[in-house]
């Protein structure tokens, strides 16, 4: 995890000549000590081969000057950063009887002390001076600066450069480390686990000489996490709190979705109609298409965006709260006890945002054949795009438990992810169990989520949804209105033809009895389903679409009219099991192909032969679940 | 002090990290200071031993600003966001 783009490059110029180098973490005083000891004698120059700007001037003691360079702040000499890379190298190149003055913060000994040890490592002569001593003597830090001394092996001296105290002292000990023979000076490299336990043990070493710090209270996260991370009631909590989340969501958000949806359907179509009649467009196969395909369509989709806000808002307080990382430890325990990776957990919980990235994110996992493994588990995890299916069907044939519904499908992705988990490593022959790494996860503490930043989240989302998706269902219903206009049989011609003689009636109706054991033999669900390769937001749009140009939605359109349409739809093509139906409909929009640029980002990351496969395996799988899903379902 | 696999403090804030405890809480349970245990996480993080739940939603960065990576789901606990309990 070293700095990937600064590259060591060999220090020159000033910084080579100087004798003092003066190291030490970010904000230890170590500027204002630079200050004392050059007052006017500074200037600045570019650290070798970047633009990070590093200070160097003369220290002017008696008859003695020095060359003092104000190296950036470090924590860590194995660098993370422009600036930790600009230290390292210059320890490592400066002259070998240059002095490393090391300012240690008496407030943060610890932290510093661990770059002390790092420098003292690299074989520079170095002096160690104590900041902040007023700070840590206001905070009631009462430091033995003579066991710290004795302890750390160095010379130390304690300096406040505010008042000028303790420079003499410097002074004294730099010129004495000066004339002390000097050995080999080395760059550090790349640190080992082994280093790090050694820099550290020595840190306790030295440490353990002063005052031990008052014990620290425990928080309410402490508390928090006691039960929320216990192995047996961890997971039914968490299960819970999704569950009232959605259920929450789901029954707020009704009213609002009819009311949107009232307006999106009369006083806008009414408005956009008499607009299109104005400017003489009105009443032919251009209105049709405005008002009949992309209005209907899109406010559809858009008239779920109470409920979409609703649930951004619900995973907004679980993710802003800290919740969910929680929810990635207790995640990565089951997933390790059925045999997987716990380091997988990290695309598969992105994945729940959005399959796309999370498939990039396989990357982090360092065997090829765990990436291939995260990357065909991805797509069966519910992104936030299948919300919208979810949220037409579960409302219009389960109103009274929409969100249990919902939670229900969630449930079932994690159980496809888990199944397919261990399906997949027999099939690939995983056997390393042994590798099996668990995911190291830095909790953060639980916050009292900001309304601000959860307001700003929700927006932004709602704002994505709207311009991402809102495009592709735009192109893809004036494609598929288009195609409805295209007469293959009958002898219509263009622009006249009844949907289901047309080129895109016969290829849904072609395709619709394979969905027949699911009760979806239906042309409006297949070209629905069909269409849903595109982006799954586009499948309602289409279904709006394709029941508004097949004679229209009762009452002009909208959600409402659309799920009586649905319902009657589902109820004749399943012989009198819409329910079971539609349950088939939401799990199989659940476990097939996301969309397409989950399959674009699959290819580069799998490769065709294996994108071919996971694309192949997600409709087999849909379908074996889709059917198993309404065959049973109607037996209930 | 309770000793890591190693034997370790380094190892044992590791240990209890692995575990799910915060950082806080390691230090706590461990005996050691809160300073000492978030340095020796930092180097763990260096190391590629532990990852932050922020860097987990790295892949949500970049070009990649896809919808719902606005909410990558274990984004939280940036700092300053909200209150810390």
């Amino acid at each position: 995890m070293t700095c990937p783009s600064c590259e060591s490059v060999p220090v020159s110029g000033p910084l080579a000549d100087a004798a003092v180098l003066l190291v030490g973490n970010p904000n230890v005083g170590k500027s204002t000590l630079f200050n004392a000891l050059t007052g006017s004698h500074q200037r600045a120059v570019n650290a070798p081969g970047t633009t990070l700007e590093v200070v160097v001037g003369t220290w002017k003691h008696h008859h003695e000057k020095y060359g003092v360079a104000d190296l950036p702040g470090a924590f860590s000499l194995d660098a993370r950063s422009l600036d930790e890379r600009a230290v390292a190298d210059a320890l490592a190149d400066a002259a070998p009887d240059a002095i490393a003055v090391v300012a240690l913060d008496a407030t943060a000994l610890e932290r510093s002390l661990y770059l002390l040890a790092q420098v003292i490592d690299t074989g520079r002569r170095v002096v160690a001076v104590v900041t902040m001593g007023d700070v840590a003597r206001d905070r009631g830090l009462d430091l033995d600066y003579g066991a710290l001394r004795a302890a750390i092996g160095v010379p130390l001296v304690v300096v406040d450069p505010r008042r000028r105290s303790g420079l003499d002292e410097l002074a004294r000990e730099v010129t004495a480390a000066r004339e002390a023979p000097h050995g080999d000076v080395v760059g550090l490299g790349a640190a080992t686990e082994e280093d790090v336990e050694r820099w550290f043990a020595w840190v306790e070493r030295v440490t353990a000489v002063l005052p031990p710090a008052p014990p620290r209270k425990v928080t309410v996260s402490d508390r928090i996490d006691r039960v929320l991370l216990h192995p047996w009631v961890g997971v039914p909590v968490f299960l819970v709190v999704v569950w009232g989340l959605f259920e929450l969501s789901t029954r707020v958000a009704g009213p609002l979705i009819s009311a949107i949806a009232s307006f999106a359907d009369g006083p806008v179509s009414n408005a956009v109609s008499s607009a299109l009649g104005t400017l003489g467009v009105g009443g032919g196969w251009f209105e049709g298409l405005v008002v009949d395909g992309v209005l209907t369509g899109l406010g559809v989709v858009l008239s779920f965006m109470p409920l979409l806000a609703l649930v951004f808002l619900a995973l907004g307080i679980l993710d802003g709260s800290g919740y969910l990382a929680r929810a990635a430890v207790v995640a990565d325990r089951a997933m390790r006890a059925i045999g997987l990776d716990g380091r997988a957990m990290l695309p598969l919980m992105v994945g729940f945002g959005c399959n796309v990235p999370a498939i990039e994110a396989t990357r982090v996992l360092p065997r090829a054949r765990q990436r291939l493994v995260a990357g065909l588990l991805v797509p069966y995890t519910s992104c936030s795009a299948r919300l919208t299916v979810y949220l037409l069907l579960a409302a219009a044939f389960f109103p009274d438990h929409a969100g249990t519904v919902i939670f229900g499908l969630y449930l079932t992705s994690i159980l496809l992810v888990a199944v397919g988990g261990l399906a997949f490593r027999r099939v690939l022959g995983d056997k390393r169990s042994r590798e099996r790494e668990p995911l190291v996860l830095v909790l953060p503490p639980y916050q009292r989520p900001d309304l601000r930043t959860l307001g700003h989240s929700i927006a932004a989302r709602l704002e994505g949804f709207v311009r991402e998706a809102g495009v592709v269902i735009v192109v893809a219903l004036v494609a598929m209105w288009a195609l409805a206009a295209v007469p293959v049989r009958g002898g219509h011609a263009a622009g006249e033809v009844p949907v289901e003689d047309s080129a895109f009636g016969v290829a849904a109706q072609a395709v619709a009895p394979a969905l027949a054991p699911m009760g979806l033999n239906d042309w409006h669900v297949s070209a629905a389903l069909a269409s849903g390769f595109v982006a799954k937001e586009v499948a309602v749009g289409t279904l709006a679409e394709s029941y508004a140009v097949d004679g229209g939605l009762a009452d002009g359109g909208g959600s409402s009219a659309l799920s009586e349409r649905l319902q009657a739809t589902l109820a004749e093509s399943s012989g009198g099991h819409p329910r079971a139906a539609a349950l088939a409909f939401m799990v199989f929009a659940l476990a097939y192909t996301p969309c397409l640029a989950t399959v674009a980002q699959m290819r580069r990351s799998l490769g065709k032969k294996w994108t071919l496969i996971g694309v192949g395996q997600q409709l087999v799988v849909a379908w074996i679940l889709g059917v198993l899903v309404f065959q049973i379902a109607r037996l209930l | 002090m309770t000793p890591g696999a190693r034997g370790s403090t380094f190892s044992a804030v590791l240990a209890a990290v692995r575990r799910g405890q915060t950082v806080a809480s390691a230090a706590r349970s461990l005996g050691v200071s809160e300073d000492l245990a978030e340095a020796m996480v930092d180097e763990a993080r260096r190391l590629g031993l532990v990852v932050s739940a922020r860097e987990a939603c790295a892949a949500c960065s970049g070009p990649q600003e896809a919808i719902s990576c606005l909410g990558c789901p274990i984004a939280a606990g940036d700092v300053g966001r909200g209150t810390t309990l």
